[in-house]
């Protein structure tokens, strides 16, 4: 009877009143490799994960060896999920007992497959070989890191879709050499294409041209470069809807939850002049590199003063452009307030001027 | 009339009425198996507590096939499950290489019971698909056939995708009509 009380033990805990994955009420199916309780319709999810990834066993109808009492006796759900849920974003929707079992499915693939949120520490069955004291110790750090995790505020999907600011000190801008010469063509339309699906109507996403960068798989070189969908290289032409920005990085505020500004659209939105005639120095690209990304502001709570924005802009500009040598045409300052220019119009009437010829049709 | 002609219609259409066991260990795919069998779709399934009953016609052969639980401790009651029963399907989870030696154990177990003596043995080596699992070749080196004094056969099998199923079953009927032939 030794056998049946240790286990109603293990069952009555606290941790273990609930599904660690659905929330269901009383797991009876235990995982031995990921050391976790679950109901009888998530064991059968976990069984369709294979066997390498979750083994699993019921407290009723399988013999327990001592190994896996040992393994469940110092841990519970609560302390496996700090593992497998460490990272995993307080406001997201967890399944529960009614969720479909294919989106259940799909969620037990990111949290035990692709492991998309485990903690920095062992894993829960691992670490219930180790001495009890430093699983105390475990817990704590766990508990510490979930007090320190950030809490979001805006919709899950603003997450992915939303680009971070990164503000690189003055002296350590990186370097964009200038000797690559890439020419645009209109395959990058599909690009354009894409940031304008992509972005949802809540996310204000910035549109500057981006300058070559030797070493695009260099995530921490710059980080824009690697979605397309959030720095989409050059042209927007006049169809394209140019989208305001400003470059105030306030701390606080980035990340989740950007807004729609009041004054969305085409009218009276002060646009940074930000094509300077530079084309001596670029060879055929007539537009500097931008050195960073633009940050999404939260006009609602910090209203923006667009001409300080506008003087900071052309500051910034005028630091990169002098990264590469003294320049004779520093970007010159928008006055016309009032006057509409799209977006990379200037670009595109340059790429048109050079691929236009001379006479439209061949004379023989 | 009418009736003595569709007695003898009957008669030369008659069905044989075969009644198969599906065995393996826990997670095995026995389900799985008998669920692509009946709806031709496999979905989710749960852990068996018990049994699950089917009953198919595959070239004239009417099949009721019972798939019983596989855990630990119900393993005992698979003796119930095999009175008047002609053939044994026996499922291993290829993919679970620690667990292979115990699923042939416990085939060897089952195997020497009376009332299936001398009945045509099939076994599957499921989740073939999945990367680690061992082949079907590799697996029939550790069984020894010739101990079961029987018709045996071992077919790779994928249960979710279906793949293996048709040879196996085929290879089950063609060997149930011989023997009654005999």
């Amino acid at each position: 009877m030794e056998y049946q009380s240790r286990l109603n033990t293990i069952l009555a805990k606290a941790g273990n009143k609930t599904c660690a994955d659905c929330n269901g009420r009383n797991p009876r199916w235990a995982s031995i490799s990921l050391g976790v309780f679950v109901c009888i319709r998530c064991c059968g999810l976990h069984r369709a994960l294979g066997t390498h990834i979750s083994k699993m066993k019921s407290t009723t109808l399988d013999k327990w060896t001592p190994q896996m009492f040992i393994i469940f006796e110092s841990i519970d759900n609560d302390i496996a999920n700090s593992y497998w849920e460490a990272n995993l974003p307080k406001n997201y929707n967890k399944p529960i007992e009614t969720t479909t079992a294919y989106s259940v499915e799909m969620f037990l693939r990111d949290k035990y497959e692709s492991k998309l949120w485990i903690g920095s520490g062992p894993d829960p069955v691992s670490m219930s070989k180790q001495p009890k004291a430093s699983v105390n110790q475990a817990k704590k750090e766990e508990i510490k890191r979930e007090e320190k995790r950030p809490v979001s505020t805006g919709p899950i999907i603003t997450d992915l879709l939303a680009d971070t600011p990164t503000v690189y000190p003055q002296d350590k801008i990186p370097y964009f050499p200038t000797t690559i010469v890439h020419s645009h063509s209109f395959t990058n339309i599909d690009h354009i294409n894409h940031h304008k699906h992509s972005s949802s109507p809540t996310v204000f996403t910035p549109s500057f041209p981006q300058a070559p960068v030797p070493d695009p798989s260099n995530p921490q070189l710059f980080p824009a470069f690697q979605n397309p969908s959030i720095n989409p290289s050059f042209p927007h032409f006049e169809n394209t809807p140019v989208l305001q920005f400003s470059t105030i990085a306030n701390n606080q505020n980035q990340g989740f939850g950007s807004q729609i500004p009041q004054n969305f659209g085409y009218q009276n939105t002060p646009i940074p002049q930000q094509y300077g005639n530079s084309g001596q120095n670029y060879g055929n690209n007539n537009y500097p590199p931008t050195h960073q990304t633009p940050p999404t502001v939260n006009l609602q709570q910090n209203p923006v003063n667009y001409n300080q924005v506008e003087d900071e802009k052309n500051k910034k500009i005028s630091q990169v452009l002098s990264m590469y040598g003294p320049q004779n045409n520093v970007a010159p300052v928008n006055n016309n307030s009032t006057g509409f220019k799209p977006l990379g119009a200037i670009a595109a009437q340059n790429f048109f001027n050079q691929n236009t010829r001379s006479q439209p049709y061949p004379t023989f | 009339m009418g009736g003595f002609f569709s007695r003898i219609w009957q008669r030369l259409l008659r069905r044989a009425e075969t009644r198969l066991v599906v065995l393996g260990l826990d997670a095995a795919g026995k389900t799985t198996f008998l669920t692509k069998l009946a709806l031709g779709d496999p979905r989710t399934v749960v852990p068996t507590v018990g049994f699950n009953v089917q009953r198919l016609d595959y070239k004239n052969i009417h099949f009721t096939i019972w798939d019983v639980c596989g855990q630990e401790k119900t393993r005992p009651l698979w003796v119930l499950y095999l009175d008047n029963t002609q053939a044994m399907v026996y499922i291993i989870d290829s993919n679970d290489r620690q667990r292979i030696d115990e699923s042939i154990e416990e085939l060897d177990k089952i195997i020497r019971e009376p009332a299936i003596k001398g009945k045509p043995l099939l076994i599957f080596c499921n989740k073939q698909d999945l990367p680690n699992a061992m082949q079907s070749e590799q697996i029939s080196t550790k069984i020894n056939f010739a101990d079961y004094k029987r018709p045996c056969h071992i077919q790779p099998l994928c249960a979710i995708s279906g793949q293996g199923i048709q040879e196996g079953l085929d290879w089950l009927a063609n060997t149930l009509k011989s023997s009654q032939a005999h």
